[in-house]
């Protein structure tokens, strides 16, 4: 009877950490999934002159890859982003967040560019707005520019076969079922 | 990042000491996503410094602390408040404490008998 208490604060604590064990801090929960994508007004990084809003996610299904010449997992990513756009037909928008626009321009001329556009977000505003906070992250959105899905971190093959592009499928039905 | 360091050592100056005080005491109350176990007052990530600039903004332009929070928590999630509100999700956070001190007294108190 006496041993009873502490086993059983035993048993819930190793129940917690138990939890916990899987988990990856810094994957926090999106409080945008289901917003509308904020409203902005950038320039490209391909044509500094081109100014773009929030119009250009309308009537089709968006994936916005944020990205930086400074990150270096970024690089990886481009890899497969630069694959995927050559086997799928996407629009891929990138966000360039926090650079510096040669080093921007410098990287896409270099390794190849897999956006149909790069919004360019010098002072990070639109990342505030999407509640950035570790490049890349990728976002999802439907045909009316509503957030669908977040991605934090490297999206690679596996992440983009079980989850991404299954929800783009479904995005995409979604949109033509309602006309 | 590389910007980061110089931008740390950012000052800033306030006219109104009540804004001071509620600037100082909201940077104070974030947490840092990009480097959790710091708030963003002290961080020297990139983004600590934007919202530390963004909050300051607000400061300045009289907005409210309760503004200011809804603002952030709005993008970044109620994860980024060091004290976060009490609600549904909450209810185990803030009531486990008192529970547990609860029971530990009702076991005391029948171990001294």
């Amino acid at each position: 009877m006496k041993y009873i208490l502490p086993f059983a604060f035993f048993i819930i604590i190793s129940g917690f950490l138990w939890k916990s064990i899987d988990r990856n801090p810094q994957e926090l929960p999106s409080v945008l999934i289901g917003k509308s994508v904020p409203h902005f007004n950038l320039a490209t990084v391909e044509d500094p002159k081109r100014s773009v809003n929030q119009a250009i996610f309308k009537d089709r299904v968006t994936v916005l890859n944020v990205w930086a010449s400074w990150c270096r997992s970024c690089k990886v990513e481009h890899e497969t982003w630069l694959e995927l756009t050559r086997q799928y037909k996407l629009f891929l928008v990138g966000l360039n967040y926090h650079d510096d626009l040669k080093e921007a321009n410098l990287w896409l001329k270099t390794a190849g560019n897999p956006y149909q556009v790069t919004l360019l977000d010098e002072k990070g505003r639109l990342g505030m707005d999407l509640g950035v906070y570790g490049t890349p992250e990728t976002f999802v959105l439907d045909k009316k520019g509503i957030i669908r899905y977040r991605h934090v971190g490297l999206v690679d093959f596996s992440v983009w076969n079980n989850t991404v592009w299954p929800l783009i499928q479904s995005l995409e039905a979604e949109g033509s079922s309602e006309k | 990042m590389k910007k980061s360091k110089e931008e740390a050592k950012d000052a800033y100056i306030f006219t109104q000491p009540k804004n001071k005080d509620l600037f100082h005491k909201i940077i104070h109350e974030f947490r840092c996503t990009v480097c959790q176990n710091q708030n963003i007052s002290d961080s020297m990530a990139p983004l600590a410094v934007d919202l530390r600039q963004e909050i300051y903004y607000r400061v300045l332009s009289n907005q409210s602390e309760k503004e200011i929070t809804d603002f952030v928590t709005s993008r970044y999630g109620e994860f980024i408040l060091y004290r976060p509100p009490f609600h549904e999700d909450t209810y185990f956070l803030w009531g486990a404490p008192f529970a547990i001190f609860l029971l530990s007294m009702v076991i005391f108190t029948k171990y001294l008998k």
